[in-house]
């Protein structure tokens, strides 16, 4: 990754006031800003501020940013109370229309705290050559300095050091949503009377040009044509063949990969996740070829974990898990039957949450995980080699059922199949319990 | 008084012989399917299949001696997420020491809440038990043990462990996570 960091603009110096107020627009953040979208949408605030207003605090106007749009799209604007950033208000447009939700994000208030409040910053620009990959994400960053000794704050003379403060905002985020983005990012409602309001500056009825919006099969495909993936599954593949450590590899928020690294016999550990959209891992030897209880409960602390931290997935459903395994198969090219699964959730990030909270009983579900994989097995239309381990239908049932018993919505879990020749499926329960693989198009 | 307690103890034992009536009620043989075993059914070993395994077996493996010590426990309560039923097992602890005499993991004298290995069903096809074992510290190495009778004094062990994603969430620290049960195919065990 070439990450280009350069400074540029003097130090701010300034002392806030505690209130700004004021109707009239002055820029005090550290950029340029889409001025004509934030007067504007002050206008369209200050008429209806009785109906927008759901927060305490005060917009701090002059501190909006645009996030380095220009086409009158969207802003962010800190909304303080005593001296402290109490909630950003956040300002997408749609078409004609102009969207008010307060969002809460720790990194959002302690940006804008830093930018209101700090006494000494400077922006710095960062531009990601692969951050136009699969996700439009914009960052923002400015450096702010900490004196050692208050008594001298100057960084010219004064000892102390810089830190950073940063805001990303992804427009996938943003706008694919066609009702109330909450303050965790997720799209509610639907339905029902639009909140939004007439943008004065008219506005396109239609979206701005923005990426179009994909679905799970495309999110899926982006991920695996990527030959940086492509390749990386090959390798952990062969390692899914041997009855050795198991191996597996992260794919970030921006769709970059990580080296494979190796774990242990019969586990794998993939550490930091926070800006990690994707986990691929191996199963080695003769387990069982798809996810387990723990498999599928570990997925839903990662969706939390990545999409409410910087440069992880902008949403839910860009958090998946992968894994590749192999079983003999006698009726099999090569004496082999290979199986490479994804998992993606499709529900908001308050079902995620209460998944992820679920103290589960994993001692009694992984032994009536393991129990049933024995009964399936037992049926030939589930074993396609002599009852030696499950086939695809097998572990996909076994897979379906185990949410059941782990109370997770069926209809909310997303199960991709990706075969050998890289075509994708979805994996349908049939109302007889049984499994279809419906292809991507 | 006299009659008071004679009363106490005919209803005892009335009671008593409800339950055992009921624990006995049409036991269910072992490979039933648990959809289809209803609440609190006794899920027996009626062929008498787990028995011949009962007894002390050593291998050794990798240069560590493995001692198996097989028991079979009848009407053991077996909780489901769902339901629980009462089931005839093969409990199996185990001794693994290593080429010094060091033991390298004990589960037969010891308290350790991990590591245990019980019997689920029978795989009528290969003439094997098989049995689950949760696996050491984090469930590392949580899988199926298949046994299967040799002749009066061999039993053969496979052993296949699935796999386990490690978190700081599901496993904090740094717990030792080495599966020292041998994860082999067809290793020959012999009854002492």
């Amino acid at each position: 990754m070439t990450v280009l960091l350069s400074l540029y603009s003097c130090i701010h110096e300034e002392i806030i006031s505690s209130s700004d107020p004021s109707t009239e627009y002055i820029n005090k953040s550290l950029w340029k800003e889409d001025e004509t979208y934030i007067k504007n949408v002050m206008q369209v605030y200050f008429e209806n501020e009785a109906e927008i207003k759901k927060a305490n605090g005060i917009p701090f106007w002059n501190y909006a940013t645009t996030v380095e749009t220009f086409d009158e799209r969207f802003l962010m604007v800190p909304v303080v109370s005593n001296n402290k950033v109490v909630s950003v208000l956040q300002v997408p447009r749609r078409g004609s229309k102009i969207y008010f939700y307060y969002t809460y994000y720790p990194e959002h208030i302690s940006f804008f705290q830093a930018l209101v409040f700090g006494k000494h910053k400077k922006a710095i620009t960062r531009e990601n050559s692969t951050a136009a990959k699969s996700i439009s994400c914009t960052t923002q960053t400015f450096a702010i300095w900490y004196p050692a000794d208050e008594s001298n704050p100057d960084p010219e003379s004064g000892e102390g050091s810089w830190g950073t403060r940063t805001v990303v905002v992804c427009r996938e985020l943003l706008e694919d949503c066609v009702s109330i983005i909450d303050e965790f990012g997720q799209c509610t409602g639907g339905g029902g009377n639009d909140p939004g309001y007439q943008y004065p500056g008219g506005g396109s009825d239609s979206p701005p040009k923005l990426p179009p919006r994909k679905n799970p099969c495309e999110k899926t495909k982006v991920i695996s044509t990527d030959p940086a993936v492509k390749a990386k599954i090959e390798f952990i593949k062969e390692k899914a063949d041997l009855n050795g450590n198991e191996f597996g590899f992260k794919i970030q928020g921006n769709g970059e990969t990580s080296a494979v690294t190796e774990g242990g016999k019969d586990f794998w550990d993939p550490g930091d996740l926070s800006r990690v959209s994707g986990l691929y891992h191996c199963h080695s030897g003769d387990g069982v070829n798809i996810f387990s209880p723990p498999d599928i409960h570990n997925l839903f602390p990662h969706i939390i974990i990545s999409v409410t931290s910087p440069g992880g997935a902008p949403t839910v459903k860009d958090v998946f898990k992968g894994i590749v395994g192999s079983a003999e198969c006698n009726n099999c090219p090569g004496g082999k039957e290979y199986f490479h699964y994804i998992i993606r959730f499709n529900g908001t990030m308050d079902q995620a949450s209460t998944i992820s909270s679920t103290n589960y009983d994993m001692t009694k579900l992984k032994k009536e995980y393991k129990r049933r994989d024995n009964e399936l097995v037992s049926a030939s239309m589930y074993s396609n080699n002599d009852g030696l381990s499950l086939n695809s239908k097998g572990v996909e049932k076994l897979f379906f059922e185990t949410l059941d018993k782990m109370e997770i919505a069926k209809d909310l879990m997303i199960l991709q199949s990706v075969d050998s020749n890289g075509n994708i499926s979805t994996i349908k329960l049939n109302p007889d319990g049984t499994t279809e693989a419906v292809p991507c198009p | 008084m006299k009659i008071l307690l004679y009363k106490k103890i005919f209803f005892s034992f009335v009671l008593i012989g409800i339950i055992s009536c009921k624990a006995q009620q049409n036991p269910l043989p072992l490979n039933t399917w648990m959809e289809n075993i209803p609440q609190g059914a006794y899920v027996k070993d009626l062929n008498n299949e787990l028995s011949p395994y009962v007894g002390t077996y050593k291998a050794t493996y990798q240069g560590n001696e493995i001692t198996l010590f097989i028991t079979k426990e009848e009407n053991k309560l077996e909780e489901l997420t769902n339901k629980y039923y009462y089931n005839d097992v093969l409990n199996v602890k185990y001794k693994i020491k290593n080429s010094s005499g060091q033991i390298l993991q004990e589960t037969q004298n010891g308290t350790t809440p991990n590591n245990i290995i019980t019997s689920t069903r029978t795989k009528p096809s290969t003439g094997q038990i098989i049995l689950y074992y949760e696996g050491t510290n984090c469930g590392v190495g949580w899988g199926d043990i298949y046994l299967k009778k040799i002749n009066n004094t061999q039993i053969s062990w496979t052993y296949n462990a699935e796999s386990t994603l490690i978190t700081e969430q599901n496993c904090p620290g740094n717990p030792d996570k080495t599966v020292y049960l041998p994860q082999t195919k067809d290793l020959i065990f012999t009854k002492q």
